[in-house]
C-alpha cells in the first residue's frame, strides 16, 4: 500500500511538520470574529416555519437577496407541505369509467368558470379591446363594467397606500408604524428609536412605491449587524428578518441606508445617501452586503410605509501602517513613523513595546499634517535592536481602537546596509506618498 | 491526522436538530480552517466568501445527510465553489487594490500568544500560496479540511493518483523552501516579520 505523502513528509521533514502545525494552529481572534453573525444567521434560518403552499405563489415576483444562493442539489432540504410524489405508473385508487367521466366534466366546468371570471375581471378593469369592451358593457353594464378605457383603473386604497404598478395594488395598514424593531444582542449599537422613527417616515412613503406587503402590528424587523469592529475597507453583511405575528413576511422590499462618519465630517449633512435594496425571501429573510466600509457608519433598514429599524452603528478598525526609519542627524536614534488614512491632525497615537509577552506604553504623541496625510513619529533608541513595537490609535469618531502590526527595531546589520544606500531608505512599505525622515520628532 | 478538539459528529447532529450551541461548535472548529483554505485559494475577501459559504450551509443543513467527514467535505466544497464565484466576479468587476497593510487586526487585548498564532498561520498560508495552484489546493484540503486523498481527488475532480503526485511535489517544494527550513529551526520566531523588511 502506498504511504500517504503528507504523513511521509511530516515524519521526515521537521520544516514541513512545523508548517502543518502552523496551518492547524488554534484560531486567532479575528478568525472567530464573525461568531455573532453566524449565530444570528443560524437563528434566522432555524426559527421560521415552512411557508404554506398558498404563499408560495408570491415568490414569483420576488428577487433574491444579494447573498442568498441556490442550495446545492445534493443537500436540498426537505420541503414541508410538499405533496408526496406518486410513483410512475401507479394507478389511481378508484378509477372507473364513471369517475373518469366525472373528472373530465369537472375539469371543463372549472376551466369555463375560470375563463368567464377572467373575462369579467378584465371587462371590469377595462383592459379588453374596444369592441369586446363595448359588448361586455352592454351585457354587464348593470354590475359596473365600464364602457371605455378612460374609466378609472385604480382600486380604492386607504390613506397611505402605496400603488405597486399598473396591475398591483397594496393596502398598507396604518398599524405598520407600530412595528416593533429590535436588535440582536450581538450589536454594537446605540439605538435612538424616537428620532429615527419619526425622521424617516416621510421619506419612506415617497421612496417605497414599488409595492409589497406591509406587516401589521406585533411584527418584528430584526437587523443583525457585526457585533465586533470590522476592518476598514472590508465588506459588511446585514441580515434582516421580517415577521408578523411570528410568521415570516415574504416578498417585502427593504432598503438599507448608510450614513458614514466621513459624510458627517466632510459633507456636513445628515442624510442617508447610500442605499442598498433587497427583498425578503420566502422565509422573511433578506441580507445586505455593504461592499466596502471605510469608516464608522450608522445603518437603518426601511420598508414599505413607515416600517423601519432602529439605527445600527458599525465600528471599523483603521488600517494603521507603521515603520521604522533612521534620522541621519541623530545617529543614536531611530524613529517609528505611523500613517493612517482615517487619522486627522490632533488625533492621539501611542507607541507600545512588547515586553515579556505584553504590550507596554512607552510614548504618546499626536498626529500632525504632513502633505495630504496626517502622520506621527516617535523617537526610539537606536541601540534597542530587535525590539518589537506597535502603534495604537485610540477610537475616534471615524474608527474604533486600532493598532499597527508589530514592527521590529533595526539590527546593526541592516543599519550598515541603510547607511550605504542613498537616499536614506525606509524599511517599511509606507503608503504613498510616504513621508521622509522628519526633521523634528514627536516624543 | 487532524485532531479536532470537539466532537464534530455530535455537534453536527445537534446543529441539524436546531441546537444553536451545536452549530457554534461546528462553526468555531471549522471557520478558521475554512478561512485559511480560502486564503490559499487567493480569495481577496476570505471572510466574505466564508460568510456566503456558511449561509448556504445553514440553509441546507436540515437536509444534509452524512457524517462528520461528509460535512467537512461538503463545507469545503461549497467554500471552493463560492471562492470560484468570487474570482469570477472580481474578473468582471476589477477593482484597484489598496496598498498592502502590515496588519489590520489588533486591539488592546492582543497578547503575544495570539500574535504568534495569527502570524504563524498566516505565514503558513502565504507559504502554501507560493506553490502552483493544484499543489497548494491539494495540500490545503488535505491538511486544513483533514480529508483523505481520495476525497480530495473527488473535490478537485482528479484521480487519486494525480492528487497524490501533486501532494508529494508540493510538500517537497515546501521542504526545500528556506523559510520552511527556518521554521524548523525556530518554530515561533522564524515566522515573525518586521515591518522593516528584515530577513
Amino acid at each position: 500500500m502506498t504511504r500517504d505523502p503528507l504523513d511521509e513528509m511530516r515524519s521526515r521533514d521537521p520544516g514541513v511538520r512545523e508548517l502543518v502545525n502552523a496551518l492547524v494552529s488554534p484560531p486567532a481572534d479575528d478568525e472567530l470574529a464573525g461568531e455573532q453573525t453566524a449565530r444570528a444567521m443560524f437563528a434566522a434560518f432555524r426559527s421560521p416555519p415552512a411557508p404554506p403552499a398558498a404563499h408560495r405563489s408570491h415568490r414569483a415576483g420576488s428577487h433574491r437577496a444579494p447573498s442568498a444562493r441556490a442550495p446545492s442539489p445534493r443537500a436540498q432540504p426537505a420541503r414541508a407541505g410538499r405533496s408526496p410524489v406518486r410513483p410512475r405508473g401507479a394507478g389511481r385508487p378508484a378509477s372507473g369509467p364513471g369517475s373518469r367521466k366525472f373528472g373530465v366534466w369537472r375539469t371543463v366546468a372549472a376551466t369555463t368558470l375560470a375563463l368567464t371570471g377572467a373575462l369579467v375581471l378584465a371587462a371590469y378593469l377595462a383592459v379588453l379591446p374596444g369592441p369586446v369592451q363595448l359588448a361586455a358593457h352592454r351585457l354587464l353594464g348593470q354590475i359596473g363594467v365600464p364602457l371605455a378605457h378612460s374609466t378609472a383603473k385604480t382600486a380604492p386604497t386607504a390613506a397611505g397606500s402605496t400603488p405597486a404598478g399598473p396591475h398591483r395594488h397594496f393596502r398598507v395598514s396604518p398599524a405598520a408604524s407600530s412595528v416593533s424593531s429590535r436588535y440582536s444582542a450581538s450589536q454594537t449599537a446605540s439605538p435612538s428609536p424616537g428620532r429615527s422613527r419619526s425622521g424617516n417616515r416621510g421619506r419612506d412613503r415617497s421612496r417605497h412605491r414599488r409595492g409589497g406587503r406591509a406587516p401589521h402590528s406585533r411584527g418584528g424587523l430584526i437587523v443583525t449587524a457585526p457585533a465586533r469592529p470590522v476592518r476598514s475597507g472590508s465588506s459588511v453583511h446585514f441580515y434582516v428578518t421580517l415577521t408578523e405575528h411570528g410568521k415570516p413576511q415574504p416578498n417585502v422590499p427593504l432598503v438599507l441606508h448608510e450614513h458614514s462618519a466621513l459624510q458627517s465630517l466632510y459633507q456636513r449633512h445628515h442624510e442617508w445617501p447610500s442605499e442598498w435594496d433587497a427583498s425578503t425571501d420566502a422565509h422573511g429573510l433578506a441580507s445586505f452586503t455593504v461592499p466596502e466600509l471605510w469608516a464608522n457608519a450608522s445603518f437603518v433598514v426601511t420598508g414599505p410605509g413607515s416600517l423601519h429599524s432602529r439605527k445600527v452603528n458599525v465600528v471599523v478598525i483603521a488600517s494603521v501602517q507603521a515603520g521604522i526609519g533612521r534620522d541621519r542627524r541623530q545617529p543614536a536614534q531611530d524613529f517609528v513613523f505611523v500613517n493612517c488614512l482615517l487619522a486627522r491632525p490632533g488625533d492621539a497615537a501611542t507607541l507600545e513595546v512588547r515586553y515579556h509577552g505584553h504590550w507596554r506604553i512607552i510614548g504618546k504623541t499626536k498626529f500632525s499634517q504632513y502633505g495630504r496625510f496626517a502622520t506621527a513619529w516617535f523617537m526610539i533608541n537606536a541601540d534597542r535592536a530587535n525590539r518589537t513595537y506597535r502603534v495604537v490609535l485610540p477610537a475616534t469618531s471615524l474608527h474604533g481602537n486600532s493598532a499597527s502590526g508589530p514592527v521590529k527595531g533595526v539590527s546593526e546589520h541592516h543599519r550598515h546596509e541603510w547607511d550605504s544606500r542613498s537616499p536614506a531608505p525606509l524599511p517599511s512599505p509606507a503608503p504613498s506618498p510616504s513621508p521622509g525622515p522628519p526633521s523634528t520628532s514627536g516624543h | 491526522m487532524v485532531i479536532w478538539t470537539e466532537d464534530l459528529g455530535g455537534a453536527l447532529a445537534r446543529a441539524q436538530s436546531g441546537d444553536e450551541a451545536g452549530f457554534l461548535e461546528l462553526w468555531r472548529q471549522l471557520q478558521p480552517r475554512l478561512l485559511r483554505y480560502l486564503r490559499v485559494l487567493n480569495c481577496e475577501d476570505a471572510e466574505d466568501v466564508a460568510s456566503e459559504t456558511w449561509l448556504q450551509v445553514v440553509r441546507d443543513l436540515p437536509g444534509f445527510a452524512g457524517g462528520e467527514e461528509d460535512f467537512r467535505r461538503w463545507l469545503f466544497t461549497v467554500g471552493r465553489h463560492r471562492a470560484i464565484d468570487d474570482v469570477r466576479a472580481r474578473k468582471r468587476r476589477p477593482t484597484i487594490p489598496m496598498p498592502e497593510t502590515i496588519t489590520a487586526v489588533a486591539d488592546h487585548d492582543l497578547v503575544e500568544d495570539q500574535v504568534f498564532h495569527a502570524f504563524s498561520a498566516r505565514k503558513a498560508v502565504e507559504l502554501l500560496r507560493t506553490l502552483p495552484d493544484d499543489q497548494a489546493e491539494a495540500v490545503a484540503l488535505r491538511v486544513l479540511a483533514g480529508l483523505d486523498t481520495p476525497t480530495v481527488a473527488r473535490i478537485l475532480g482528479k484521480s487519486a493518483g494525480s492528487v497524490r503526485v501533486a501532494l508529494h511535489r508540493g510538500l517537497r517544494s515546501l521542504a526545500k523552501n528556506p523559510e520552511v527550513q527556518e521554521l524548523a529551526r525556530d518554530p515561533a520566531g522564524g515566522v515573525m516579520h518586521s515591518g522593516g523588511g528584515e530577513r
